[in-house]
């Protein structure tokens, strides 16, 4: 199957990697955009854009119909979905298939399964890969099923992902409303409101697996990455190798990765995400069945293009490599640019990006979905774009993003810029000393501090500057909402 | 000249007269000295006056990008950024101790209500559950005290601003 022209699903930061590595390879790149991502980076970055819809994402990104005429519009050929929005959507990438588009991703079964985190988990048993203990939940026998586990146990949602419909419980008196909310958001973000519980591990790492697998029957893993940085159960901070990885223990942990992908007849980039204790157990938590936002530090250590082989095996090509051929050089860390206020409970922030400023340099990769001048829409998840670096060590990679970090300037949105220079700079962090609770344990309070006096000196000297006068900024146009938000929301 | 600066709940005053090629400058009263070493370009995006300044602070060179927009100044120096605030607010000390008046931070959906009027609440306690930005987001209370207004309603939409809940404290000591 010959493709040529690639429809992009999906907006943002991954959108624009996705269109540069369609032109890497010599074939087209279609953008699509909904009402308020109109002229947005990710439609710069490809031959063409089409529009799809209003704003909220229900009927736009996640909006099928509209898509599918997209990419016949286009003369689309295939559909890469990127991660979130349909991604992990089997019925999508069916509907794709039966629109005799190829699907860039593993197959719809295996999206299926692995979407289907009941599923998921026996499949993986079967495989003799070690799981959560945990259970299966309706209403009725909740309570007594998280008796049996022992408090705390997580309620999750069965068709989950990026932390939605994912809610602590410390006490059955909390169990109630966990359940409520978690239902809620895993319906409102999936579909599809069915929960289950797991014990809550203590103290764990999240350690993940990159798989890549072609039609030909070759599995390889390009080693691990560790995500421990978390909130919200979403990951904040990425790095590879694992700083707690003995050489046995990676042996073990790459090897159930790839029983798991296995288990699935897995193709395509995939990740097999897992728990780690400090007893060096590990145990089977999810497999994402897409490009992971994470992937450029695999991409770092074993300079394989992860993208690029996701568009080579959909295009039926084989691998062309085997596990042996698989060489991790150096350490890579990223850190995600969130649109949210550390300060404020990582509350989301959007609004216009008035300035901003990209740091460059040796071993340094920005991956950005935004630019100045542009907006950063309420209706979307607030990832702005992601930094990363490459040192030869662990060290000098940590120190090289925080240089990288300190270059960066976005004046807008609040960002939590100033709160990743932080992490990287804790005495723990440095140590490797990390687990999912690292964030609640140790930035619980957070506050920006910083050169307030030279902050104020500058402000003060620039309001002592005429402003540029209003007429030169193009005809007025009427106040966005964001224009007439309350002061606080601004900057951070 | 004399500007008042305010950021989060403090106010900052920065004092300037010009002195040789530079300023003799004042934070809050403590002396600095800052030149300007070159004079980036102002140009405008999505409203805002932006320029890149070029300082040196009590000897120390450093990079300021500031954008100004109506009566706020933000600020991006080594990798933070101080959002100001000038003008009339700047002057005031609101906001310090927190508020009885819980409105909404950005527009989102109200995916529950969790008091009533009448109802009496204390600090942190959860008010509103709203979605924003795809997340789940509990409002808690401020300030302690009694219930005396709730405009959210379950499943509503509401905009930047909305009045949510109006808590009237309790008396100190009481």
């Amino acid at each position: 199957m010959s493709v040529k022209t690639v429809l992009i699903a999906n907006r943002g930061e991954i959108a624009v990697r996705i269109a540069r590595a369609c032109h890497e390879r010599g074939l087209a790149a279609v953008a699509v955009y909904s009402a308020v991502d109109r002229g947005a980076p990710h439609t710069l970055a490809a031959d063409g854009a089409v529009a799809i819809g209003p704003a909220p994402a229900a009927e736009s990104y996640l909006n099928v119909e509209a898509l599918l005429a997209a990419a016949r519009s286009a003369g689309a050929d295939a559909v890469h979905p990127g991660y979130g929005f349909l991604a992990e959507s089997a019925a999508f990438a069916r509907a794709v298939e039966r629109a005799g588009l190829t699907w860039i991703g593993p197959s719809p079964d295996a999206v299926a399964t692995m979407g289907d985190k009941l599923a998921a988990r026996a499949t993986v048993a079967r495989a003799g890969v070690p799981l959560v203990p945990g259970a299966g939940v309706t209403a009725d026998d909740a309570a007594p099923a998280a008796r049996r586990l022992g408090y705390p146990v997580l309620v999750k949602a069965v068709a989950g992902g990026g932390g939605k419909g994912m809610r602590t419980v410390a006490s059955e008196a909390e169990l109630p409303g966990a359940l409520a909310a978690a239902r809620r958001e895993a319906e409102a973000a999936f579909a599809d409101g069915r929960v289950y519980l797991e014990k809550l591990l203590v103290r764990p790492r999240h350690v993940e697996v990159q798989v890549l697998g072609d039609r030909h029957g070759t599995l390889v893993h390009l080693g691990e990455r560790e995500c421990s940085i978390q909130r919200r159960h979403q990951k904040v901070v990425e790095e590879t190798p694992c700083p707690a990885l003995t050489p046995e223990l990676r042996a073990e942990l790459t090897a159930a990765g790839l029983a798991a992908a296995r288990a699935v007849g897995y193709t395509s980039a995939g990740t097999v995400e897992f728990l780690l204790d400090a007893d060096g157990r590990f145990y089977f938590l999810e497999m994402n069945t897409r490009v992971q936002v994470e992937h450029p530090i695999t991409e770092w250590v074993t300079g394989i293009d992860i993208v690029a082989a996701q568009l080579r095996i959909a295009a039926g090509e084989a691998l062309g490599f085997t596990q042996d051929d698989v060489r991790a050089a150096g350490h890579a860390i990223e850190a995600r640019l969130y649109a949210e206020d550390p300060a404020a409970g990582f509350f989301p922030s959007a609004g216009p990006i008035l300035a901003l400023r990209e740091p460059q340099g040796p071993g340094i990769r920005v991956d950005s979905g935004i630019a100045a001048g542009g907006t950063v829409p309420v209706e979307y998840d607030p990832l702005l774009g992601k930094i990363s670096a490459w040192g030869p060590e662990r060290a000098s990679a940590i120190a090289r993003l925080g240089n990288a970090l300190r270059d960066t300037a976005v004046l807008g949105p609040a960002t939590n810029l100033a709160f990743l220079q932080d992490v990287l700079e804790h005495p723990a962090f440095r140590r490797g000393e990390t687990h999912t609770g690292f964030l609640a344990e140790h930035f619980a309070t957070w506050q920006p501090g910083g050169d307030e006096a030279t902050a104020a000196l500058a402000a003060a000297l620039a309001l002592a500057r005429p402003a540029v006068p209003a007429d030169a900024r193009g005809p007025a146009a009427t106040p966005t909402p964001w224009e007439t938000l309350g002061a606080w929301r601004l900057g951070g | 000249m004399e500007t008042r600066l305010r950021l989060g709940s403090r106010t900052l005053t920065v004092g300037l007269v010009a002195e040789g090629d530079g300023w003799a400058a004042t934070v809050d009263g403590a002396a600095h000295r800052v030149a300007r070493l070159a004079a980036g370009p102002c140009t405008s995006a999505a409203g805002a006056t932006v320029e890149d300044l070029w300082l040196e602070v009590d000897g120390r060179p450093c990079r300021a990008l500031v954008a100004r927009i109506r009566d706020r100044v933000l600020v991006a120096l080594a990798g933070r950024v101080y959002a100001f605030e000038t003008g009339e607010e700047a002057r005031g000390t609101h906001g310090a101790a927190g508020s009885g008046t819980v409105s909404a931070p950005m527009p989102g959906k109200v995916v529950s209500v969790l008091v009533a009027i009448g109802d009496t609440v204390e600090v942190g306690q959860p008010l509103v559950v709203l979605e924003a930005m795809k997340m789940e987001t509990t409002l808690a209370a401020e300030v302690a005290g009694r219930v005396t207004a709730v405009r959210a309603v379950a499943a509503g939409t509401v905009a930047a601003g909305d009045l949510l809940v109006e808590i009237t404290p309790a008396a100190a000591g009481s």
